[in-house]
Order: structure tokens, then sequence, then C-alpha cells
């Protein structure tokens, strides 16, 4: 089976959370052009840090989010035109790392064309990019729900790192535009309205305790 | 006295994320891991050691901590090891060397506690690891809690064939860390919440604090509450403060310890006390050590905390500010920046003239302080607290053992991100 399409579904629905550990690659950039060719060749796991990572640690932020790519570029480049355009990447738009990845890169690429001069306009020394990678490490919770009350029960007390599991980086596990948890309503209850209705939420525009009450307002509703 | 437990955390960190540490923990039961450094007592390593062992024991993790021997030559060999790491103009002789190594031998003589993890913080107890051979199994990790981006090369050269024989090392922030060929995980600092520094206060205790320093409970405060350092740039926050003031009724508290066996420290207030030129509304507080009660009340009572550093680590007083609800205005430098997210926990300045125009913003829109204030809370919750750094500890030993992070892996795969 291939792993990057495995959905953590079951019947009873288990829940699981994940926490990460952050590893320096030793490898760090200075300019736009570093910064593209590295984007280009880096592992997964440093993109997902830069981004996905950095969503869950600033997870309180509603507005005005901007991962590390696109502050780095800001802050330290001073490049204000891309880095709003890296920062207003959605990324509910994708299911896999590679995709996002693909989109900075046309973004970055588009820029330079525009601006050759900016891909050796070198950050101050002490203004590095560092790359970093995440091991993530998954574990079962030992939460299980067979009925949607249960469900409802379990969502309300599990961890904020246990919905940006399921949730957010379901996708890029599943690499489907859908979330654990309307998978298994849709597949279990047969209830595709209610799993849709829980896929339309954004958890890129509210904190993930305001996602977690959606959720729940949204099952309480059919119980 | 009251045993401090994982539990004893619940109510701040919330009853699912000390299960989410019972749970990790449950997998480690029995492990045992040694913890060595210089010293039980002063510092910051200390200062953590002594938190974060009894709360690892609290969850079954068999942790221990021990320190090295040494006399006063080698103790000073070590601080020039250190500031020579930190990228300062120093004197490093072979006579130096010789002395480290002998110490080293030493204490390698007297090493004989057995256990799964080593845990050997910084560059003093480095050499024990030529040890690990007489521990079969055993794994270890060199914790560097300082900045060598920039080490004398000498030094680091010396220290590097030590650290390369490490399964892994562990830095604070990655630009602080170097080229290696061990894994370099990465864990920042945290604050204890529980500790006086940070816990809760009530308004009396608050308004006692401020009676005893002559500050008025009546008028907006602004501080900053850290070293007597050029690079801490007291003066500049003095020149923010007096633009303000031309404005806006305001008073500043600069308070900060250490000046008094620091012969820079004593200069520096010495500048700063000229700058003031004996403004009232300028409290410039010489703290004694054991002052956290006082610092807890200064930040509690701020109603902006500055941090305008020019060159600065991770920035433990940002940190505490944001625990207490304080929107902090920070130099745009080193672990400030990972903490002031611009315009929601505060403001990243550049400038005098920047400080002060964000001085003023909150001053006179108290509600945003108060708003940045909670998202700084939060920020530190999820990220900063002791909590998190037990959770780190945890993760590492599982990412160490080989056997334990492939069940892991293979319990639920998820395969790199593609």
């Amino acid at each position: 089976m291939n792993t990057a399409q495995q959905s953590v579904t079951t019947d009873p629905f288990e829940f699981y959370t994940a926490v990460q550990l952050v590893e320096a690659t030793g490898d760090s950039v200075l300019n736009l052009g570093e910064m593209l060719d590295r984007l280009r060749s880096v592992s997964g796991s440093v993109i997902y840090c830069h981004t996905f990572r950095t969503m869950l640690m600033q997870h309180f932020i509603t507005e005005g989010f901007r991962n590390d790519f696109a502050f780095w570029v800001g802050d330290a480049l001073g490049d204000d035109e891309l880095s709003e355009r890296l920062s207003a990447i959605d990324l509910i738009d994708y299911t896999t790392i590679r995709a996002y990845r693909e989109k900075m890169i046309s973004i970055i690429e588009e820029h330079l064309k525009k601006h050759p001069r900016a891909a050796s306009h070198d950050a101050r020394e002490h203004d590095r990019f560092h790359l970093c990678s995440a091991h993530t490490f998954v574990i079962p919770t030992g939460r299980r729900a067979a009925t949607l009350e249960e469900f409802a029960n379990h969502l309300a007390r599990c961890s904020r790192n246990s919905i940006f599991f399921h949730f957010v980086e379901a996708r890029l596990r599943v690499g489907l535009p859908i979330n654990d948890f309307s998978l298994w309503i849709a597949q279990r209850f047969e209830r595709q309205d209610l799993a849709d209705a829980i896929n339309r939420l954004n958890p890129y525009v509210c904190t993930l305790d305001q996602l977690r009450e959606s959720i729940c307002a949204l099952v309480e509703q059919e119980l | 006295m009251n045993q401090t437990t994982i539990d004893s955390y619940r109510r701040i960190i919330g009853a699912n994320e000390v299960e989410e540490i019972k749970m990790l923990a449950s997998m480690l039961e029995g492990r045992r891991m040694h913890n060595v450094n210089a010293t039980f007592e002063g510092g910051g390593v200390a200062e953590i050691l002594t938190r974060l062992v009894p709360l690892l024991n609290s969850l079954g993790v068999r942790a221990s901590w021990d320190v090295i021997k040494g006399d006063t030559d080698f103790f000073e060999v070590t601080k020039a090891f250190h500031n020579a790491l930190h990228g300062a103009d120093v004197g490093i002789t072979d006579g130096m060397f010789r002395i480290f190594d002998r110490y080293t031998r030493m204490n390698l003589d007297l090493f004989d506690k057995e256990a799964d993890y080593y845990i050997i913080h910084d560059p003093q107890p480095v050499g024990l690891v030529r040890k690990r051979h007489e521990f079969p199994g055993s794994m270890w990790a060199w914790r560097c809690h300082i900045d060598v981006s920039s080490p004398n090369k000498k030094v680091w050269n010396f220290l590097d064939d030590e650290v390369e024989k490490y399964d892994a090392s562990i830095f604070t922030m990655p630009q602080f860390s170097r080229e290696l060929s061990i894994p370099q995980i990465l864990i920042t600092p945290s604050i204890d919440p529980l500790s006086d520094k940070n816990r809760e206060l009530d308004r009396k205790t608050i308004e006692k604090t401020l009676e005893k320093f002559d500050l008025d409970p009546g008028r907006p405060m602004i501080s900053q509450i850290s070293r007597f350092d050029r690079l801490k740039d007291p003066i500049g926050v003095i020149q923010a403060y007096k633009l303000v003031r031309k404005r806006m009724d305001c008073q500043l508290c600069l308070a900060g310890g250490g000046a008094s066996d620091d012969p820079e420290g004593q200069a520096v207030l010495r500048e700063v006390r000229e700058a003031a030129d004996g403004d009232p509304d300028i409290k410039i507080l010489e703290l004694p050590p054991f002052s956290d009660l006082d610092i807890n009340a200064l930040q509690r009572a701020s109603a902006v905390v500055l941090q305008k550093s020019l060159k600065e680590g991770f920035g433990m007083t940002v940190t505490e500010a944001l625990w207490k609800g304080r929107p902090v205005i920070g130099g745009a430098v080193g672990g400030i920046k990972a903490q002031v997210i611009n315009g929601v926990t505060g403001y990243l300045v550049h400038s005098i003239e920047g400080c002060a125009k964000r001085i003023e913003d909150l001053l006179r829109d108290p509600g945003r302080g108060d708003w940045m204030g909670a998202s700084g809370r939060e920020l530190v919750r999820s990220n900063y607290l002791l909590t998190r750094h037990v959770k780190n500890y945890l993760l590492l030993m599982i990412f160490m053992n080989k056997d334990l992070f492939r069940a892991f892996s293979e319990k639920f795969a998820l395969a790199p991100r593609k």
C-alpha cells in the first residue's frame, strides 16, 4: 500500500495525534537564487516544516499568517511583492507537498523574470534562511468513536495537534481534497451532506479551536 | 512540599496536552536518562534541569543529573572557551587545551553512571562521550546551549572531534548550529508557568511591588527588564520613551540585574543614568538575585514591554512578557523574530523612532495591546512552556532509539511527504 495515500479512517474512528521534532539540515541560503535552487531539491519534510508546521505553531492567528518562506523574503530580502504572493498561496488548494512546492517555484521564477537582479540580492549574513525539516511522530490517542455522538464527545476533548493531523495534514496524506473526519462520516454513515459541510470549513481562516467548535456544531445538529 | 507533576500543568495547557505527554512517556517508562553539566547552581542550564528532571521522573522516565568536577584553572579555561565559541577575541593557548584534557580524563575516571541515554550539556563535559563503549547500547546527545555559529576555529575544531562521537546534537536555534555529520535537533528554551517569575499574581502583590519601586499604578508604564548591556540598547529605550513623552503621559521602568559584579554592566548603568538625566518618570532598578517575584510583577504591570535588542539569543524576557499577556515591542533580531509576530503578538522595530511610534500606538489603544497580549500568551502556551520542553525530550529519546523510532514509523507509516 502506498503510504502516501493511506487514510486513518477506520471503523470505529480512531483519533490519532501527531507531534514533531525539528532538525536543522545544516543548509542555509542567502538570496532568492539559492532559495529557488533549494526549493527544487530539498525533501518534502523541509517544505512541510516551513509552512504547515509554522501554521500549527501559530494556530491562533486568523489573518496575516505568513509561512517562513514568505516571511523571510519580506523581512530579510525586503521584497514585499514576492512575500505577499508567497503568503497568498492558499494551502487548502493543495493535496501534495509536490504541487505546493511547484506553485512556490513557479511564483519565484516568474518574479525573477521580471526582476532578474533579485536572484543574487543577498540578505545580511545574520539573516540567512536556515533550512529545517520535521520528523513527525504519529500516536494513537486511545479515543475511539463508533457513533456520531461519541465522535462529537472525543472531538471536543482531543488536542489541537489531533485536529490538525486529521483535518489539515490529512489532505497531504490521503492526497485527496478531503479530511479524515469527512471521509469517515461519508463512508460509515453515508452522510455525504454532513461530510461535505465539514469539508467546506476552511482551517486557514479560523483558529484550530474555532474549527473544532464548528465541526462539533455541525455534528451536534445531526444528533 | 508538594511535588510538581505533569498534572500540575493541566489547568494551564489543557487535559488533552497532558494526556499526549503521558502517552509519549508511557513508551519510555523505566528508561534511564542521565544529564551531565558543569554546575548545579546558577545559569540557565541548571535552571532548566532543576525543573525538567523531576518532571521527567514524575512521568516514569528515570532521569538523573550530575555535574563534572573541576578546579578554578579548569573553569577559567572553560570560560575562555565559552567566550571564544561566541566569537569573542580571546587568547587561546595550547596549555588551555592540556588543562581541559586533564580534567576530562579525571572526570572520565570518575564516571560510572549507567543509563540508556546520556544528555551532555555544553562544552565543559563534552569529552565524557569517550566512555560510551563502556555502556553498550547507550545513546548519547550533546546539548549545546550557546551560539556556536561563528566560533573561534581552534576551540571549535578541538570540540568537534568529541561532538562527532555523539549520536545527535541539540541546538536552540538553527542559526546557532554548525554543519555536523550527526543530526542537529532543535529544541527552543522554555519558561515554567508555575515558577515565581511566571506564576499568576494578584493585584495586591503587583501594587505592592510598584509602591516599593516608587512607580505610579495609575499611569501607563513602559518597561524593559533585561541585563544592563549595550546590546540590549537601554539608551535607545530612553530615547524612544522621550519621544513618546513629548506627546503622552507615561513612565519608564528599566530593570536589570547582574551589573554589580560586571565592570561593563556598571559602565552601561552609568550611561543609562546619564541618559535619564534625572527624569523622575524614569526608574532605573538594579535588581539583586532572587528578584523573580518583582520581575513578574513589573512585567504584569506594564502597558507595553520592550526588548529593543540590537543582538539577541532567544530572548527569554520576551517569552516571559508574552506569557503575562503583555504586547512586546522588540528589535527585529535573533529569537525575538520568532516570538514577536508583527502586528499579532507585538511589533518588530528597527529604529528608535519606529519604537516610539509603536509605543504610542499601543498606549493610545490599550485594547489592541490586550488583544496582542492574548495572542502572545497563546503563542507561548503552545510553543514555549516547560511542558513542550518535556515533550521534546521524550521525542528525542524515541528519535535516538532506532527500534522505537522504527516501531513508530511502521505502526503508522507516514512516508516522507512527496
